[in-house]
């Protein structure tokens, strides 16, 4: 259970956001994975982390993901749209579905990157906050096409 | 005769004031310690080696009706604080900053009355941790000392880690308290007043007569500026300010301070390990007091073609200079100049061998950690100022450079300015990361920043370790004074407060401070930004806004993960929301122009833009940018 605070602060948050223009949740980044998810069996399971393989895709929900996003603090290192942060970037997902999964659950260095545990963060939970990166829009346009980092770069010797 | 004390608002600096300010201060040039001979200026205004008649004389003369004992017992017309006041001034101390307190009314008095409110200028601060950090910011652009006044056992406490990070930060904070045993409160009297905060202050002494005043008032200047540079505390008897002056003591003569360089085997030692090093790398933390410093390692890494490590905090080599960086490869000799901080000493290849030249070992004796990591053991370990040492280190260095050495130098050097201007070319390209992102990105905010001051004399006056380092990468910093580093001690709370104080040191140049101050260091003491307002000090603030302890976010969720318990709750008692904080609203408050809560990043240029236009009119501005975690 959420405590009234946590609730309000992860509001507060997605709140923030409000400026970015992302795709509906169900745009074609979701959808996508919709028919993928329909595509494989049912054999998508939690316990395919522990055999070491990937996991068959999970039908993510980008709206869910979003609220999860910021509720298991992924913004606090990878930032509000998965483009900032001491970590790496996230948008757009280098990982797939599953490896994603993997990694969440054994990241090769824990003390930089936080291990989720399967009992607070399930699979599908991690299915959500992946179709919620998934969704977003890049809000990195190319440097040259930004006129103050075109300019630096021009000062910048060859 | 005396003179008036001085109207603050007539001797604030309006728009006008500060232009010319700029001109004037452009002549003069910075004064540096280093270069800066401390003579006592000529008597001031009410000089007390010719003291003016009594009233009880003029009384007499005028054939006036005479004062009645009672009064009479009660006027002190020359107190021992004017000889305080006067002893300051001879000192060159251009501001005293305080919070008031009756254990220093007498030397208020003397300040505001005898001296006129200038030169010592008192300046109202609203808690003593501010007043501590303003003088430790100003410290480090003026090159000189100011003074914070602190009342009894309670300022002193509130002030002292402030007075701490100014310690660990090497920077020099005239710092006196008042104490009087005839007080009104007890518990502010301490029979050891000093021994609060003994353990970093570079001395202390509480003189037992106005001789002994001037004595210890001129050995505390020099030892706070004579490196290590640190805070010293003078101790002010009640008493000895409010006891009528007879005889005033002469002002002490006042020499200005020596510099400890490394002895001529040592620089012989060094300059042999760095011309004969395969890959030598300079790791620089506060190397450059003074201008001075930045121009002598140039010439040193010139030399070498060696690579000029920053160290991220204060600014020890030209961000652009084509050396700058970590260089190329594994370093086999590195030289660390004044390690401190945050900062390590640099790391090489296991077999490097590491030199080090730190002022901070004559502090040997000190309780506390202020060497940075790891710098306290290297193969040639020098106690010695850096900056002083470089001279005779170049000279050294130039003597044995053979013509063989040199055509491989220039090789070294080519690979190492390539390497740099790949490195900014990648710092540029990744700032583009989230520009367009709501809560606005950190890069951005730096990026936008720059050209609106890049043209105009400028100043960056805050740490940029949590604000990705954004200033550095991005802008072209060359002198002392475009990054004046960090807490020193690492004690938040400071950027606001300091950046006030390197304002106050701008404002008589003309130059534009820049300071972005994160959320959580602004609040907890706010009131600096009515000091900054009253005292007419132009100073730009962003506040990064990220609603957080954001530093303490990380430490938190990484400490759930390792007890596998759920990163969720990492937001406790690490996050300023519920309710949001309107830091326009706060500034606006304290009388600053102020705008946000700045969310889209379309609205970040022209918001700065308003806000460099308000500072380059001579006012402070605050604009509150809510911003990604990092
Ligand atoms: C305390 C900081 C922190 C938090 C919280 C955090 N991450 Fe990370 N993350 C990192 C760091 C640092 C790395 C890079 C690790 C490395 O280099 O070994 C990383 C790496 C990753 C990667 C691999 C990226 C790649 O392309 O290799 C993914 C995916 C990822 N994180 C997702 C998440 C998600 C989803 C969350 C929230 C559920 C999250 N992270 C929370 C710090 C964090
Ligand atoms: C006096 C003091 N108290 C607590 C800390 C622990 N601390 C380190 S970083 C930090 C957060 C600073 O918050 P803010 O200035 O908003 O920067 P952010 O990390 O959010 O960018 C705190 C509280 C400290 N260093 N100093
Ligand atoms: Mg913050």
């Amino acid at each position: 259970m959420k405590t009234v605070f946590q609730r309000r602060l992860a509001r507060h948050h997605s709140a923030r956001r409000g400026h970015v223009t992302r795709m509906p949740s169900w745009g074609p980044p979701a959808f996508l994975a919709l028919l993928l998810a329909a595509a494989t069996t049912a054999a998508a399971t939690a316990s395919s982390t522990r055999t070491g393989q990937e996991p068959a895709a999970l039908r993510g929900d980008a709206t869910v993901g979003e609220q999860l996003y910021e509720d298991y603090t992924c913004y606090g290192c990878h930032g509000h749209t998965g483009e900032t942060g001491r970590g790496p970037r996230l948008n757009p997902p280098r990982l797939r579905q599953g490896q994603f999964i993997a990694y969440l659950r054994n990241p090769p260095n824990p003390r930089r990157m936080p291990p989720y545990r399967q009992a607070d963060v399930s699979d599908q939970k991690l299915a959500d906050i992946y179709a919620f990166i998934e969704s977003l829009p890049s809000a990195s346009p190319n440097a040259e096409d930004i006129p103050v980092l075109r300019g630096l770069l021009e000062e910048t010797p060859r | 005769m005396k003179t008036k004390a001085t109207n603050p608002r007539a001797a604030a600096v309006g728009r006008r004031g500060f232009l010319k300010g700029a001109a004037a201060g452009a002549a003069a040039g910075a004064a540096a310690l280093a270069d800066r001979t401390v003579r006592a200026e000529p008597a001031s205004p009410a000089s007390p080696a010719a003291p003016p008649p009594t009233e009880a004389q003029l009384a007499r003369e005028t054939g006036l009706p005479p004062r009645s004992r009672a009064v009479d017992a009660y006027i002190v017309e020359h107190p021992g604080s004017d000889y305080m006041v006067d002893v300051l001034r001879a000192l060159d101390i251009e501001y005293c900053a305080s919070n008031c307190g009756s254990s220093f009314e007498g030397l208020q008095e003397s300040m505001v009355n005898h001296g006129g409110n200038r030169k010592p200028e008192f300046l109202t601060c609203l808690h003593e941790e501010s007043a501590v950090a303003m003088a430790h910011g100003y410290a480090k652009v003026a090159g000189k000392p100011m003074m914070a006044l602190l009342h009894g056992t309670v300022g002193l406490q509130h002030a002292s880690m402030a007075i701490y990070n100014a310690y660990c930060d090497r920077a020099p904070v005239y710092v006196a308290a008042g104490l009087d045993y005839a007080g009104p409160v007890p518990a502010h009297n301490a029979t050891d007043l000093a021994a609060l905060v003994r353990g970093f202050v570079k001395w202390d002494h509480q003189p037992a007569s106005l001789e002994e005043f001037g004595r210890s008032a001129v050995r505390a200047y020099r030892i706070a500026t004579t490196p290590p540079m640190a805070p010293v505390l003078v101790v002010l008897d009640a008493a000895l300010q409010k006891a009528p002056l007879q005889n005033a003591p002469a002002v002490p003569p006042i020499s200005p301070p020596r510099f400890p360089s490394a002895d001529a085997g040592a620089v012989e030692e060094i300059a042999r390990l760095l011309v004969e090093a395969e890959n030598p790398r300079i790791v620089a933390g506060l190397a450059a007091r003074t201008q001075e410093g930045i121009d002598r390692l140039v010439e040193l890494a010139e030399l070498l073609q060696a690579p000029v490590d920053g160290g991220g905090a204060r600014l020890n080599f030209p961000s652009r200079h084509p050396l700058a960086g970590a260089g190329t490869g594994t370093a086999d000799v590195i030289l660390n100049l004044e390690p401190g901080g945050r900062q390590r000493a640099g790391a090489g290849s296991s077999d490097a061998r590491t030199i080090t030249i730190s002022s901070a070992e004559f502090l040997a004796s000190s309780n506390f950690n202020v060497y940075g990591s790891g710098s306290g053991t290297a193969d040639v370990l020098v106690a010695a100022d850096a900056q002083a040492t470089l001279p005779a280190l170049i000279e050294e260095v130039r003597r044995s450079i053979t013509d063989d050495r040199r055509r491989l130098f220039a090789e070294r050097g080519a690979a190492i300015a390539a390497a740099h201007a790949e490195r900014r070319r990648r710092d540029i390209r990744d700032a583009r990361h989230g520009w367009n992102a709501s809560p606005v990105s950190l890069a951005r905010i730096a990026a936008e920043l720059w050209p609106l001051i890049k043209d105009e004399d400028w100043s960056f006056s805050s740490p940029q370790g949590f604000i990705g380092g954004w200033p550095g990468r991005l802008w072209d910093m060359k002198r002392t004074y475009h990054a004046i580093g960090a807490q020193g001690g690492g004690g938040i709370g400071y950027s606001l407060p300091a950046s006030v104080g390197a304002a106050l040191a701008n404002r008589e140049h003309g130059r534009i401070t820049v300071n972005i101050n994160g959320d959580g260091d602004l609040n907890y003491a706010p009131g600096v930004l009515w000091t900054a307002v009253h005292h007419r000090i132009p100073l730009l603030t962003i506040v990064h806004n990220n609603r957080a302890y954001h530093q303490e976010v990380m430490y938190l969720q990484q400490q759930c993960a390792a007890r596998n318990r759920g990163v969720d709750r990492a937001p406790i008692g690490t996050t300023i929301t519920d309710p949001d904080i309107d830091y326009a609203q706060m500034a606006k408050a304290y009388g600053m122009y102020a705008e946000g809560p700045i969310e889209h990043p379309a609205d970040l240029g022209p918001t700065l833009r308003r806000g460099v236009e308000r500072v380059k009119a001579g006012e402070p501005a605050l604009i509150d940018v809510v911003s990604q975690p990092r």
